[in-house]
């Protein structure tokens, strides 16, 4: 079942009302299906948030369709079962943390004492027992986003939408988002996300959606990616001496040097890869890591971003 | 019908909220202290005065429950409000069912009901001070204090008005100036008048609009008839009521069908 369908999305806004109207989605179009974990990958000011407000409701697009659960954000019913994490969002300061929740607990028609009781929950999952009683304008940025989060989930929704999820969280916190977001995926849970972290997108999506400059590049699934780019090996290695270096130079195709005397070596074809890492390890050169695949994200932004870059020059030469 | 009961409690659900934030703003818990401190020492002047100290205590603490409760109302309306939309904190919130316009309604009914309990403890000092002179509180003194809660309903209205479709410091300027200007319309129906007389139309015209665009302040004070122990009718009180429950409500469903049409939030 299709929980979230945008079929031929433009919207044209002007940053200031004397500055002409620019085009911030050209023609997005996308379905996300139920229990699935959808990645929005793109620079910034690629049209990732406006997606995301026009998915919400919270913005109209010029011309498009959006349907979310079956129905629209006008409805009631469906926006209830909607959860929504904005980018960078900043909170009432007034209120403490616990206030908020339970503030948002009751908005969504939870009685009082369920609302005591989801806040309680939340609070503890999200580690914030220790700051529920502050003011939220003494939060740090990962605890404002860690509430944020709690806030998203607050009324169980089907549909979860998060707009740049792990921007200022510790390392803990992104590892629990990226947990929560797997968890959630197991009980049917369809989930929305954008990010810059490409790693993070590669440990949950189950597909991915390239946008840049308000245009759906590239779309599919990661499993595609990488079968595309299958041959891609990367090889950490204790820094080669200069006899070793010269000896092997042609089995890899690049090297980068790295901190603390490592290197990392690029094969762009697995076989060479595995001669590569047989030869280094008779040399007795000390190998601290092997990826396959890694890098396949990375290169289809850069490529895409090249491509509309070029495309962008061709137009305005 | 349960939508609709859904809807009346997430408004009451957002204006007890608005309660609580105003309570924790700390400009506001400051410039109310501020007026305790001026009340009394205002209250020590009128006991210096001999034979008016009734009148002097009544006059002054109205007229600065009055100038207050005005700043109070403006100052947090654009503080809550504006800094929400702002934030992108209001997107979450709208998401949480309650329509558009009950939104705004919340916040309304919240902002007004904290600036009036504000506007009261700042009147409980006053009468609290006359009782102690052994003095008694007259009865229009009561109309007048009602007539405040009316235009602190006004002021509120009009500032969200602002505040749904402007920034912050643009609202905030723009709904001090009405509120300024609204303590003057008779003059600017007076220039209206002696431009017609005069046969200039247009100056006539633009005297009238504002006459009529501008909420008559002036109409909701019974301060000087109280201090100056003139009767207040009970016509008197429920037309200046009606006119300023009428002209809050028109602004309050201005913003609602502003904030529901905005295309983007």
């Amino acid at each position: 079942m299709i929980t979230v369908e945008l079929r031929d999305v433009y919207h044209r806004a002007r940053a200031d009302f004397w500055r002409p109207a620019r085009r911030i989605l050209n023609g997005v179009s996308l379905s996300v299906e139920e229990g699935e974990i959808y990645g929005f990958l793109g620079p910034n000011g690629a049209g990732k948030t406006t997606t995301f407000r026009c998915i919400t409701g919270l913005l109209t697009p010029t011309s498009g369709r959006v349907v979310v659960l079956g129905g629209t954000m006008k409805d009631p019913g469906v926006r209830g079962r909607v959860g929504f994490m904005p980018e960078g969002g900043a909170y009432g300061g007034n209120l403490t943390g616990q206030d908020l929740l339970h503030y948002h607990a009751i908005l969504s028609g939870l009685s009082a004492v369920e609302a005591r009781r989801v806040t309680a929950e939340l609070v503890e999952q999200f580690g914030l027992k220790n700051h529920s009683a502050s003011r939220i304008a003494n939060y740090s940025k990962g605890l404002v986003q860690r509430l944020g989060l709690a806030l998203a989930l607050i009324s169980d929704p089907d549909l979860l939408l998060l707009d740049e999820p792990m921007s200022g969280l510790d390392p803990v916190g992104r590892r629990m988002v990226l947990d929560l977001m797997m968890v959630l995926r197991s009980k049917g849970k369809t989930i929305i996300f954008s990010t810059h972290i490409l790693s993070d997108i590669e440990t949950v999506c189950d597909r991915v959606g390239v946008l840049v400059e308000g245009r759906l590049c590239w779309e599919g699934h990661l499993q595609e990616l990488y079968e595309d780019q299958v041959g891609t090996m990367e090889i950490t290695v204790k820094t080669l001496s200069s006899e070793i270096n010269d000896r092997f130079e042609s089995l890899f195709d690049r090297s980068d040097t790295l901190a603390q005397g490592r290197q990392r070596l690029f094969v762009r074809d697995v076989k060479a890869g595995n001669n590569l890492l047989v030869e280094l390890l008779e040399h007795g050169v000390t190998v601290f890591d092997v990826q396959t695949g890694r890098g396949a994200l990375e290169n289809l932004l850069t490529n895409k971003l090249v491509e509309t870059k070029s495309g962008f020059d061709h137009r305005h030469h | 019908m349960v939508l609709i009961t859904d809807t009346i409690k997430q408004i009451f659900v957002l204006g007890r909220f608005t309660i609580l934030e105003v309570v924790r703003e700390r400009f506001a818990l400051i410039l109310l202290l501020l007026v305790v401190v001026m009340s009394v020492l205002s209250l020590l002047a009128g006991s210096l005065s001999m034979g008016e100290e009734r009148r002097i205590m009544v006059d002054s603490g109205l007229a600065l429950s009055n100038l207050v409760s005005r700043v109070l109302a403006i100052l947090l309306t654009v503080a809550i409000l504006c800094s929400e939309l702002r934030r992108d904190s209001v997107q979450v919130l709208l998401l949480r069912s309650p329509p558009r316009w009950a939104y705004v309604l919340g916040r309304f009914l919240g902002i007004w009901c904290a600036v009036g309990i504000a506007m009261l403890m700042m009147i409980s000092v006053t009468v609290v001070a006359i009782e102690l002179l052994g003095e008694s509180v007259p009865r229009a003194f009561w109309s007048c204090v009602w007539l405040n809660i009316v235009e602190i309903a006004v002021v509120v209205a009009i500032v969200l008005f602002f505040s749904v479709q402007l920034p912050k410091i643009i609202a905030g300027m723009s709904s001090a100036v009405i509120v300024f200007a609204g303590s003057f319309v008779d003059d600017f129906q007076n220039l209206a008048n002696r431009a017609a007389q005069n046969g200039e139309v247009l100056y006539s015209y633009v005297g009238n609009l504002i006459y009529y665009g501008l909420p008559d302040l002036m109409a909701l004070s019974l301060r000087h008839q109280v201090a100056t122990a003139v009767d207040v009718s009970a016509q008197q009180v429920v037309d200046a009521t009606l006119y300023g429950l009428s002209y809050a409500v028109t602004a309050l469903v201005a913003s609602m069908w502003i904030f529901s049409s905005r295309k983007s939030i």
